[in-house]
């Protein structure tokens, strides 16, 4: 009796702490699983456009230092030819942005301007398609430009969609550093002939 | 008998580049392949020797030391637009013949710009070895290593066939003729 | 008397091992002081099996053109071509040609790598495929001082087919070594001839 009491003390004692370790193990690894995975999970999140801000039609959005205005989004039907595939429109969409921070080299690094429907498709500008010569131009000549604090800049980019998809895409902003909050304009493309 | 387990184990073992290699999206002439952000239904292969093609005014023509094989697909892109720019001629016995770098500039060749809901033609071109013509597959993805990426495996089975039992192999493939862009 | 036979036995283990590593080391020694084998000559027409490609040398030129099968050259420089037919074994296409000839000192002065052209369309760096054969050609550029040979010595270097590599696990070539030295005589262009005679 009196050699077994401690042993039988000792042997509750350790069964107790395995039990504990057990549950601590529940703790920690998710623990340690963040730890090693937060680089990476940070990545990822501030790697895609998640999170739309809604821009009503007419309005003003600010994004990366600068003041971002929708000014034209129109669509043509375009005839099939050499480059372009069957049954495609064409839209051109067209920003006026006041630059607030002059740091536009850094700020609009990753500039992506594309066109989004209502289940998630994104349309990536095209360079199939000519334009007629104008002030405006693509997003990152206009960065390259080295813009000042206080000057309009005009974006302006040209995309091939789908007829019968035309009339439901709406035009996205996103910058790389301000990713993955992106602006959405609720401003429809007209249709011109 | 753990030393034997412990050694089946690491002779089954795949290796990192198989672990990490592209994910196949099966189909055949007729059927299209679906990968994560294109699909593509090949429509027909077409064999050459020589190929012509108009640049800067005059015309270009390309022999091989092999035979010219061209492949006609339509693709389109599922949820985002996308560049196809690599694709690869893999033989019978696993020979692997990337696009030919000879005919530059010329129309429907890769790259392949492709706009979710547009779907369009274009066109591959190899120089293959004449014995690889038939039981081969064409492997189409985004960029040349699609690693943990899906990858179209097109079974180019049911070429159409002349009397010796290989498919015709044209004098002169022009490249501007009609069939490319729809 | 077993504690001394103990430490004979340890004595005799450490022996044993350093014994080994110096033998080892002696025979190495002896072995690389050997002198080389001696290397295979091939002229032109050979066929050389050198790992990736086989290699049959054709001719080889001199030439003052501005553009040598595209092949830009500035000034006073002179190229100096080996046409070849390549004919690629690997399964898979490649442009893994650039340290295949390794020429052999020419007119006293050291030359840089080639640059390689196909021969059927004056392209630079074709790309070639698994069981094609094409006429390549490797053009080095001499510079205006250096004398022009009537013939030229070329090592060719061939790499070893490794199915899994120490890094990676995946196949690969590695292990460049010269398989075999090519002798020719060098033409000159005409000009060039009727100017050295």
């Amino acid at each position: 009796m009196n050699a077994r009491d401690p042993a039988a003390a000792r042997d509750a004692t350790e069964r107790r702490w395995r039990r504990h370790s057990l549950w601590l193990l529940v703790l920690l690894l998710p623990l340690a699983m963040v730890v090693v995975m937060h680089d990476s999970a940070r990545t990822w999140w501030s790697g895609r456009a998640l999170i739309a801000r809604e821009v009503p039609t007419g309005g003003e959005a600010d994004l990366g230092g600068a003041s971002w205005r929708l000014r034209a989004l129109r669509m043509a039907p375009l005839p099939a030819g050499k480059r372009i595939p069957e049954n495609a429109m064409g839209v051109v969409a067209e920003f006026a942005v006041q630059v607030q921070d002059a740091d536009v080299r850094k700020n609009w690094a990753g500039c992506e301007i594309a066109l989004e429907d209502g289940q998630g498709r994104r349309w990536m500008p095209t360079r199939v398609l000519p334009l007629p010569r104008s002030e405006a131009r693509e997003c990152v000549l206009a960065a390259g430009s080295g813009p000042k604090a206080g000057d309009t800049v005009r974006i302006r980019h040209a995309f091939l969609v789908p007829r019968d998809a035309a009339a439901a895409l709406r035009a996205t902003v996103a910058l790389g550093p301000q990713r993955p909050r992106y602006l959405r304009f609720a401003q429809p493309p007209t249709l011109v002939q | 008998m753990a030393a034997a387990v412990l050694f089946a184990m690491q002779r089954s073992t795949p290796r990192y580049q198989d672990l990490t290699g592209p994910i196949p999206a099966y189909g055949n002439i007729g059927k299209a392949a679906s990968t994560r952000l294109f699909d593509i239904e090949v429509e027909r292969v077409e064999f050459a020797r020589q190929l012509v093609g108009k640049r800067f005014g005059g015309e270009t023509r390309h022999e091989s030391a092999g035979v010219w094989a061209i492949v006609t697909a339509r693709m389109v892109a599922r949820s985002r637009s996308v560049n196809v720019t690599h694709a690869v001629w893999e033989g019978p016995t696993g020979l692997r013949y990337e696009l030919s770098d000879r005919p530059e500039f010329l129309p429907d060749l890769p790259p392949h710009t492709l706009e979710p809901g547009l779907p369009q033609r274009g066109r591959f071109v190899f120089e293959i070895r004449p014995d690889q013509i038939l039981g081969a597959t064409l492997l189409v993805s985004e960029g040349p290593f699609p690693r943990l990426d899906s990858e179209a495996h097109v079974a180019l089975n049911a070429l159409p066939t002349a009397a010796d039992g290989l498919p015709p192999i044209a004098e002169a493939f022009d490249l501007q003729q009609a069939g490319g862009r729809p | 008397m077993r504690v001394a036979f103990g430490k004979l036995r340890a004595r005799l283990a450490a022996g044993i091992g350093s014994t080994i590593a110096v033998c080892a080391a002696t025979v190495y020694g002896i072995l690389g002081a050997a002198p080389l084998p001696a290397v295979t000559g091939y002229t032109a027409g050979s066929r050389i099996e050198a790992g990736q490609w086989l290699v049959i040398p054709r001719r080889a030129w001199v030439s003052e053109e501005k553009k040598v099968l595209g092949v830009r050259l500035q000034e006073g420089e002179r190229a100096l071509v080996v046409e070849a037919d390549l004919s690629n074994r690997t399964q898979a296409s490649t442009r893994d040609y650039a340290k295949l000839l390794k020429l052999q000192s020419v007119g006293g002065v050291s030359v840089p790598d080639p640059e390689v052209a196909l021969v059927r369309e004056a392209r630079p760096l074709p790309l070639l495929h698994p069981g094609l054969a094409e006429r390549v050609a490797f053009v080095w550029k001499l510079p205006a001082s250096a004398v022009l040979p009537t013939s030229l010595e070329a090592d060719v270097v061939a790499k070893t087919y490794k199915p899994v590599d120490n890094l990676y696990g995946t196949p690969g070539w590695f292990n460049p070594r010269v398989v075999g030295r090519i002798t020719m005589a060098v033409e000159m262009t005409e000009n060039l001839a009727g100017r050295a005679s």
